[in-house]
């Protein structure tokens, strides 16, 4: 049996896996067995996964190689590769709560569609993976159960919400997992936690059976060590689906074969734009040096770089707490402890003269249901959307969000893609930032715009910085946005850089719980 | 002190209407009225975390149709929206309604009140979601919820408040209920719920055209209801004006056992649905194309029909409205006339032609409803097809047989379902009409000896026509024609 | 438009009712604080009425202005155990709540309902 160690070790990407496996050099069980057995090993320091489904991944690796064995594995382009999904997805006979003790006990009967694909792609689902409760938060702190923690130094925070989907890969427990992105939930923790993260375009993956935080601005994507293996996830999630009225009836474009684009294509030049509103003020210098520099290694690599404004930035976080709030309001308020999940009921004589058994069994519900930062956006959302303030609070955040779309479409008309940093700050401590949401809220300045307009974004690892006071060097990232539909030349970009780099290659160094350093 | 018909009222109604459609407004669950608890479920229904909702394009296109035969305008661009509130039958905290811009504004609902055409102007219908249903156990402590007709689409109709009685309120429900049948978009059902009516009724002094303070009445499902609930409330508000209170806004639940009307008190915030269109739902495009061929294959209305009936084929307003009361009755009443040689569609008729139109009205409603009603039996369970029924008045109109006849043929027709053609030639009625086997027989009459007497005595005594006559007539065992035999008759006997 | 313009202060009795609307039951104790943090990013979020966006529609969704339609089909579903299966509290094949017309309920805001 091949040793856990020795196969993340020489690992190199989905696609050579899946092909391993196919080609019975490994079996499915095997990776299963040794993904498994790293879970084990480590998983308790770092907090990833909520829950590892053993059996049922076993069960699906011993069925992957009996198709192989059957000859009938021509749609298993992701044959026996281990994933992780975050818990916002619905994952048949699965427990799935959205790391919310509102749904504690809640198993779907249903895969989201996206997962569903997974499988049928022949991956290995391993169980669900942490992150902040209802995907609201920058830090996985949010989460109702326990934090995740961030690979490269564990007493700093992976980032959120998916930070237990980016932890968990840069962790080697897994070499793909899929987040969601409302407002920068992919790339953010993907640029804290040193992985390559991407958020389509709204529309190229069905948000079916994806937990809804804020639906117009929701999207799943993957996480990974590269963009080729984004690129080969992305094509096997992606696509239209007829029970999602806001997935695009496109064909999908040929992710991978865009990674084998150079950035000069028979004589075109790629044009990078720099919004100079990402450099500005509050942005880590450290952070704005490495971004600088990845921008100049692709200029080196014959990129053309243009400067390019997006003037309304300053309003994203604004634009973004109101829309958001307001839908998640309106998606929150089926939790009410009538069809499934928790459901606090009032005792015998708790009632006063007049109250309602039901109306206090909804309140005390969703009361003991929901964490603090989730009650504090239903507030403000139900808030936002009561009659009379509707008109100034999301009636106008949507007409400037309608604008910043048309900024992007500028800004577009000029350059291919945009380059800026993912997070204007290194991983924090954990509770460091826990006290003062606004500042938590203004960290996702940079990757708020582009849930607005829709457009697909990438996070990758450009450098890692050694903060004061520690002696563990932290990763940084760089974002690529595109123009819409265009996530072949996000990704293009992005294996562009990985080809002539390695920071997407350098693993954290992992204290195993004996004090022995994993590798 | 002012007087009751001092005062005005001023009423509109709402209507729900259930749309017959196989799955539900926004996913693939069976629609279906009942079917055992929770089983036209799925996720959707239930609102699991996760599901999305679909549109069903028949829900779209009902809604049109109905927009269509009210002479609505039909919006390009209509916007799905969210309205918010908790309740175990509502399952995902929010109903997809409209709000901002609904499928159809405007247009009109038309009916006879008294023997008088009414319109009564529509604000909007617009296209909605149901919720599931609460069964309450009286005493008990606990409600159970079923989620069968959770997501059961359903359009709403939204009159302006031009509504002035209580009765016409009622005939009002009545013209949309028969609409929607004949539309095909409803079984409008009030007993199992197809149809659902809420009023908002306020008075005002005769003469002034301000509104006064309205209520609204919920829960008044039937057509009785609808019109006692409104008369009391009416009565209720001119109570409390004459008596120096005032109005004041509030919802009141009607409580058929006790007839009487109920304050059902709310928050003040509680009105404040929060809506928002749904995120989930881009806005809804109707391709000018598809809109027209929705028209294009629009059934006739209940008052186009009516029409017809009545400019067309002459009817009286009172057959015109029997027959135009079902869509079964008058499809059934389509198929008699064709049968009977009279097609529906044709735009103008002689005088004869509308007398066979009579003659089948008439047919249909007095013989066969008749019949049909003595044993409570519906139209659809007539063992009297509209084939048939046309061609007995065929017959009947061209001699074939005598309308008295006629009446035997039908009672056996509706015994044993034959055709007239089977029972006619079983029964050996077909009259005879050839004047020359007529002539015959009146000859063998004329000739015979025995009878030379009653010849020579006819010449005094036309009287004794009917004697010769009798006499041909046994000739031909009844079966000829008695009006013809009287003239052959008349003609041979001057010839003598 | 509004009944306070953006940026005041959210009121302890504003945070009441729309914990009662969003159905939260607050500890008194918690209302200040939040009174505070929903008025901070009311405040923050007052830039926006700078922005000049008369004729600007507002952007609700991030796709194209079109809502496909689905054809009128049944599509089979779970059974009526999976269904039940996560429900907190069922009886015979129904999901079970406390009265809906319980103490004090038909005199309170239950009575939403369309049906």
């Amino acid at each position: 049996m091949t040793s856990s160690k020795a196969l993340f070790e020489s690992f190199d990407g989905v696609a050579a896996l899946a092909q391993a496996v196919r080609s019975r050099d490994v079996s499915a069980v095997e990776v299963t067995r040794s993904c498994l057995t790293r879970i084990a090993e480590l998983d308790d320091r770092l907090g990833c996964f909520l829950r590892v489904d053993e059996a049922g991944a076993l069960a699906a690796a011993q069925a992957v190689d009996d198709q192989v064995r059957a000859g009938a594995d021509d749609d298993l382009l992701l044959a026996g590769v281990p994933v992780g999904i975050k818990d916002m997805l619905c994952t048949k006979d699965l427990e799935t709560t959205a790391a919310s003790k509102i749904l504690k006990g809640f198993v779907p009967p249903y895969d989201a569609t996206a997962v569903a694909k997974l499988r049928a792609a022949g991956a290995i689902v391993l169980g669900k993976l942490n992150m902040d409760e209802f995907a609201m938060g920058s830090s996985n702190e949010n989460s109702a159960y326990f934090p995740c923690k961030n690979p490269w130094d564990v007493t700093r925070v992976p980032g959120g919400s998916s930070g237990g989907s980016a932890a968990a890969v840069a962790a080697s427990l897994c070499p793909l997992s899929l987040g969601t992105d409302t407002g920068g939930s992919i790339r953010q923790p993907a640029a804290l936690c040193g992985v390559t993260g991407m958020k389509p375009t709204y529309g190229r993956v069905s948000r079916y059976g994806v937990i809804a935080f804020a639906s117009s601005l929701d999207q799943v994507g993957p996480l990974a060590h590269s963009a080729l293996d984004l690129a080969h996830a992305l094509q096997v999630i992606g696509g239209h689906d007829a029970h999602d009225a806001t997935s695009l009836s496109l064909a999908q474009p040929d992710y991978v074969a865009a990674c084998q684009v150079p950035i000069v294509d028979k004589g075109r030049r790629l044009r990078i734009g720099l919004p100079k509103e990402y450099f500005a003020q509050g942005l880590d210098p450290r952070i704005e040096e490495c971004v600088r520099r990845a921008i100049a290694t692709l200029e080196q690599e014959g990129a053309e770089i243009v400067d390019v404004s997006l003037p309304l930035t300053k309003h994203a976080v604004a634009i973004y707490y109101l829309i958001a709030t307001a839908e998640a309001s309106s998606n929150l308020s089926r939790y009410d402890g009538v069809r499934y999940g928790l459901r606090v009921t009032p005792r015998e004589g708790e009632l006063a003269a007049g109250q309602s058994a039901l109306i206090e069994m909804y309140k005390r519900t969703r009361a003991a249901g929901f964490g603090p930062e989730v009650k504090r956006r239903i507030m403000l959302g139900t808030y936002v959307l009561r009659s009379g303030y509707y008109d100034a609070y999301y009636r106008r955040a949507g007409q400037v969000r309608t604008l910043v779309a048309r900024d992007f479409e500028a800004a577009f008309a000029k350059c291919d893609v945009l380059m800026t940093p993912t997070s204007p700050v290194l991983p924090f401590r954990l509770g460091e930032r826990m006290s003062d949401p606004m500042t938590m809220y203004l960290a996702d300045i940079y990757t708020i715009s582009c849930n607005l307009a829709g457009l697909p974004g990438l996070s990758m690892p450009c450098g890692f910085i050694t903060d004061e006071g520690s002696s563990r060097p932290l990763p940084v990232g760089v974002q690529i946005l595109g123009k819409a539909l265009r996530d072949d030349k996000v990704l293009q970009v992005a294996a562009a850089y990985q080809r002539v780099t390695d920071w997407h290659k350098q693993r954290p160094k992992l204290l195993l719980g004996d004090g022995k350093e994993a590798a | 002190m002012t007087a009751t018909s001092d005062f005005e009222p001023v009423i509109g109604l709402e209507v729900h209407v259930q749309l017959a459609t196989l799955s539900k407004a926004f996913c693939g669950a069976r629609a279906e009225y009942g079917g055992a608890p929770n089983t036209h479920i799925d996720p959707y229904t239930l609102g699991l975390p996760g599901a999305l909702p679909v549109l069903n394009h028949r829900a779209v296109e009902y809604a049109i149709r109905m927009g269509l035969a009210c002479q609505c305008d039909i919006a390009q661009r209509s916007e799905l929206s969210r309205k918010h509130y908790f309740y175990p039958d509502l399952p995902k905290g929010y109903q997809i309604s409209q709000f901002d811009q609904p499928i159809c504004q405007n247009g009109r609902v038309e009916f006879i009140l008294n023997g008088e055409r009414r319109r009564v102007g529509l604000q909007r219908i617009h296209i909605e979601e149901d919720a599931g249903k609460n069964l309450h156990i009286p005493g008990g402590r606990t409600s159970l919820i079923d989620y069968n007709r959770a997501g059961v689409p359903l359009i709403e109709v939204v009159s302006l408040p031009e509504i002035r009685s209580a009765e016409e309120a009622a005939e009002y429900l009545r013209a949309i209920r028969q609409l929607v049948r004949f539309l095909g978009i409803s079984d409008g059902n009030m007993e199992e719920g197809s149809l659902r009516c809420d009023a908002n009724v306020s008075i005002r002094p005769r003469g002034s055209t301000s509104l006064g303070q309205r209520t609204e009445l919920k829960n008044i499902n039937s057509f009785k209801y609808v019109h006692k609930a409104i008369e009391h409330e009416i009565l209720r508000q001119i109570d409390i004006v004459q008596s120096g209170g005032r109005i004041i806004m509030e919802t009141r639940g009607w409580d058929a056992a006790r007839g009487t009307s109920r304050s059902q008190r709310k928050k003040e915030y509680a009105h404040d649905y929060r809506y928002l269109p749904d995120p989930d739902l881009p806005p809804l495009h109707i391709d000018p194309m598809w809109l027209e061929s929705i028209a294009a294959a629009l059934p006739p209305t209940p008052m186009q029909r009516r029409d017809h009936y009545l400019e067309r084929l002459g009817l009286t307003p009172y057959d015109a409205s029997v027959l135009t009361s079902e869509r079964e009755l008058c499809d059934f009443f389509d198929a008699v006339l064709i049968a009977a040689g009279l097609p529906a569609s044709a735009t103008s008729l002689s005088e004869a032609e509308r007398g066979r139109a009579k003659l089948c009205a008439n047919w249909l409603s007095s013989e066969l409803l008749g019949s049909l009603n003595k044993e409570s039996r519906l139209i659809t369970d007539s063992p009297v097809t509209a084939e048939s029924l046309g061609e007995l008045i065929r017959f009947i109109s061209d001699g074939t047989i005598s309308g008295k006849q006629g009446k035997e043929v039908f009672a056996r027709m509706y015994e044993s379902g034959e055709t007239p053609t089977d029972l006619i030639e079983k029964l050996g009625l077909r009259q005879i009409s050839d004047p020359e086997v007529i002539t015959a027989a009146c000859r063998k009459v004329v000739d015979d000896p025995a009878i030379r007497k009653q010849v020579e005595k006819f010449k005094q005594n036309p009287k004794l026509l009917g004697f010769f006559v009798g006499k041909a007539l046994a000739e031909t065992q009844g079966k000829a024609k008695p009006e013809l035999v009287s003239e052959i008759m008349l003609r041979l006997l001057a010839e003598k | 438009m509004s009944r306070h313009s953006p940026g005041l202060l959210v009121s302890a009795d504003e945070i009441r009712v729309t914990a009662e609307m969003a159905r939260l039951l607050l500890a008194e104790s918690d209302i200040p604080k939040l009174s505070d943090e929903l008025s901070a990013v009311l405040s923050y979020a007052a830039s926006l009425q700078e922005v000049e966006v008369t004729g600007v529609p507002p952007m609700t969704h991030a796709v194209p202005d079109f809502c496909p339609l689905r054809g009128d089909v049944i599509e089979p579903h779970d059974s009526i155990e999976s269904a039940l299966r996560n429900a907190p509290s069922s009886e015979a094949s129904f999901f079970a709540v406390p009265a809906v017309f319980g103490q004090g309920a038909a005199a309170d805001d239950t009575m939403d309902g369309e049906g």
